[in-house]
């Protein structure tokens, strides 16, 4: 038998190989009918029948499930159970079985797609939303109909679990003595229930693979690869081995991957670089100390404005600074004042200048509100009393901005201060963002103690393209001779001012460039946490003189195709399977 | 009649999504009161997970919270307790 492929969404990294076990979970069909008048209390009293059997079904399935560990899926079976009371639902259906007199059934379709209408379509949340009240909706049906409702074969161990969709009762049942190997769908999306909770228990699955319910049946062999969103129904035994030797191989190098958090990230000739983490909340601190975050190389305070209508105050900034602080224990944070401005603006407020990008934002919005920039000075020397903060201003373009920056800063200290309350004043540096702020970065590295290099800024301000523009994107190029000139005229400035630097674009996350990273002599790193890990594991293989080496070369080189193909060429010949590898266990970067 | 009102800052990251709303209406549920929220214009039944999903919440953002009935001092309360654990997360 030939084997078939199937491309779906990739909802959870893995790969596993199994046999397949289909869950058929059959869309119920609504009958409609009119009633007469005195069926009416009859219907009615059916549909109180109907969702007090779902409230004992799913209480079933909660109290069937809360021995296995994992028990914070099950939060979305009280969401459940809260709706099948809801008033809206209830008293709907009610009023049209009275009012209109259909049957029950029907009632409740009805009710169940007006409530649906409340939630947008093109929103995520709400997208999930109405995939729950359609659950809802069809176990009230199905049991007014008397169909069964929830998956009541637990399969064999080391099952591939195939269906059209689940439930999140269903993924309870199936998922809670972690037995299943892999998971297929034909339906749903990478933020639908089932994905999530895929993900967190590390299955394999692969969702929204659109026939697979109807190509593989049970019993046959399917090869699930979660990082790519591939599912092969029947493989041949060739190919089934060479996915149990990546599943192998993958396991060893996730098993080698954890064994690297608490190693150094220092080069075979004893050059040792800082792992930072980029972050936006205070919840992230956990995940970056677990992927062996040495500390924060970035942390974007403007999240705090998001969605809410009245700004932030000094104590709230206080207050979040600290946690963050005292979550990484003693280790360095670095806070980024403000980004405001261009595309990112307290909510109500919006840039109508022609080029925003050029214009008020960042610092110079700043410097433009010193109230608000105030408040968040006061409240980083506050905070800077409690752990290791850096402040870091973002989008400088030359000495001048950083002095008035600096002159607010020691104002907002002294202020504190003399009221008599706890301060440090901390580190100062800026973010090398802008070409100009790249050319003086002597003269500024004079001015400050570190310099930080924001490499989607930098590029795209040098080469004079927007990413997000289709017709152009192609020019974004982190390799253009310019920029490589532009890294190390910044690195070979801050060096020589025996300042620190470090990079917090997306280019210090991704493995590809880390070579390039080390020839520049870079002294921190800063990405998402996710990352750092296998940066790290280049990183302890190489040597920062083979880097210098190949930045050498590659400065010699034209163009920007050129020197990508040079870096491939060398990666590939030192770090085999690193590049091609990435896919299989997902995006490194992000 | 008794009236209160109180207004409610949604501090957790993840916002008002479907284990906090859940929380919300079995607490609000607990109370004889008629209670509303009203978001940016929005007013919604707090016994109802529909009408309370339907806020979608985002962290940092205001939340009216108003009882009315006998016993909306203590519906008050209760729900503060709720809204400012941030639901139990950070």
């Amino acid at each position: 038998m030939a084997s078939t492929t199937l491309q779906g969404l990739p909802a959870s990294p893995g790969i596993a190989v199994g046999r397949c076990w289909t869950v058929d979970r059959r869309k119920v069909r609504t009958p409609r009918r009119n009633i007469a008048a005195e069926e009416v209390e009859a219907e009615l009293s059916r549909l109180e029948a109907a969702i007090e059997l779902s409230v004992r079904q799913l209480d079933g399935v909660k109290a069937r499930m809360e021995t296995a560990d994992g028990a914070e899926h099950l939060a979305i079976l009280e969401v459940h159970r809260a709706m099948l009371r809801d008033p809206s639902l209830v008293d709907e259906s009610r009023r049209l079985v009275r009012e209109e007199r259909v049957n029950v059934e029907w009632a409740v379709k009805r009710t169940i797609r007006k409530i649906k209408g409340a939630f947008s379509e093109d929103d995520e949340f709400f997208r999930e939303r109405r995939s729950d009240v359609d659950y809802v909706g069809e176990r009230i049906v199905k049991n007014l109909l008397g169909q069964g409702v929830d998956v009541v074969e637990t399969p064999p161990p080391g099952s591939i679990v195939v269906a059209r969709d689940l439930s999140p009762a269903d993924t309870a049942i199936l998922f809670h003595d972690r037995k299943v190997a892999g998971l297929v769908t034909d339906a749903g999306g990478i933020t639908s229930h089932t994905a999530i909770v895929a993900r967190a228990l590390e299955i394999p699955a692969v969702v929204g693979a659109g026939k697979a319910t109807t190509t593989a049946e049970r019993g046959d062999w399917i090869v699930v690869d979660g990082g790519r969103g591939l599912v092969v129904v029947n493989p041949s035994p060739g190919e089934r081995a060479d996915y149990e030797a990546a599943r192998i191989r993958q396991m060893e190098r996730e098993a080698e991957l954890a064994r690297l958090k608490d190693l150094p990230a220092e080069t075979v000739d004893g050059v040792r670089l800082r792992m930072l983490g980029n972050i936006e909340f205070g919840e992230e601190v956990p995940g970056l100390l677990s992927h062996g975050g040495e500390g924060v190389g970035l942390y974007r305070t403007e999240f705090l404005f998001m969605g809410r209508t009245e700004l932030p105050t000094e104590e709230d900034h206080y207050r979040d600074y600290r946690n963050i602080l005292e979550a990484m224990g003693g280790r360095p944070v670095t806070v980024r004042t403000f980004d405001l401005g261009g595309d990112k603006l307290p909510s109500g407020q919006k840039d109508h200048s022609e080029n925003p990008a050029l214009g008020l934002r960042a610092v110079r919005y700043c410097l433009r509100h010193p109230d608000l920039f105030h408040a968040q000075l006061r409240a980083a020397v506050r905070a800077a009393a409690h752990g290791n903060l850096r402040l870091m201003f973002p989008m400088v373009s030359g000495v001048a901005e950083v002095r008035a920056a600096k002159w607010m800063l020691t104002e907002a200290f002294e202020e504190v201060v003399a009221q008599g309350l706890e301060a440090r004043m901390p580190p100062v540096g800026i973010m090398v963002e802008l070409p100009a702020a790249a050319v003086v970065a002597d003269r500024l590295a004079q001015e400050v103690d570190f310099l930080s290099i924001g490499t989607n800024d930098l590029i795209q301000y040098t080469i004079g393209v927007d990413r997000q523009n289709k017709d152009v994107a192609y020019l974004y190029k982190p390799l253009h001779l310019a920029v490589l000139r532009m890294l190390r005229s910044i690195a070979d400035a801050a060096r020589a001012a025996g300042k620190t630097v470090s990079m917090c674009g997306e280019m210090a996350g991704e493995p590809l460039y880390t070579l390039v990273l080390l020839g520049l002599g870079l002294d921190e790193l800063s990405m998402n946490g996710p990352s750092i890990p296998l940066v790290k594991r280049v990183i302890r293989s190489a040597s920062a003189r083979e880097g210098r080496e190949l930045l050498d070369r590659l400065l010699g080189l034209n163009t920007a195709d050129d020197i990508e193909r040079e870096v491939r060429a060398e990666m590939t010949r030192r770090f085999p399977g690193l590049l091609e590898g990435d896919a299989a266990v997902g995006p490194v970067s992000g | 009649m008794h009236r209160l009102e109180k207004t409610f800052t949604i501090v957790n990251s993840l916002g008002l999504h479907a284990r906090p709303a859940a929380m919300i209406v079995r607490a609000a549920n607990k109370f004889r009161c008629d209670i509303q929220f009203e978001k940016d214009g929005l007013q919604i039944n707090a016994k109802s997970i529909m009408g309370v999903l339907t806020l979608a919440a985002g962290k940092g953002s205001l939340v009216v919270v108003v009882c009315e009935g006998e016993d909306a001092e203590a519906a008050l309360a209760a729900l503060a307790k709720v809204f400012e654990s941030g639901f139990g997360e950070r």
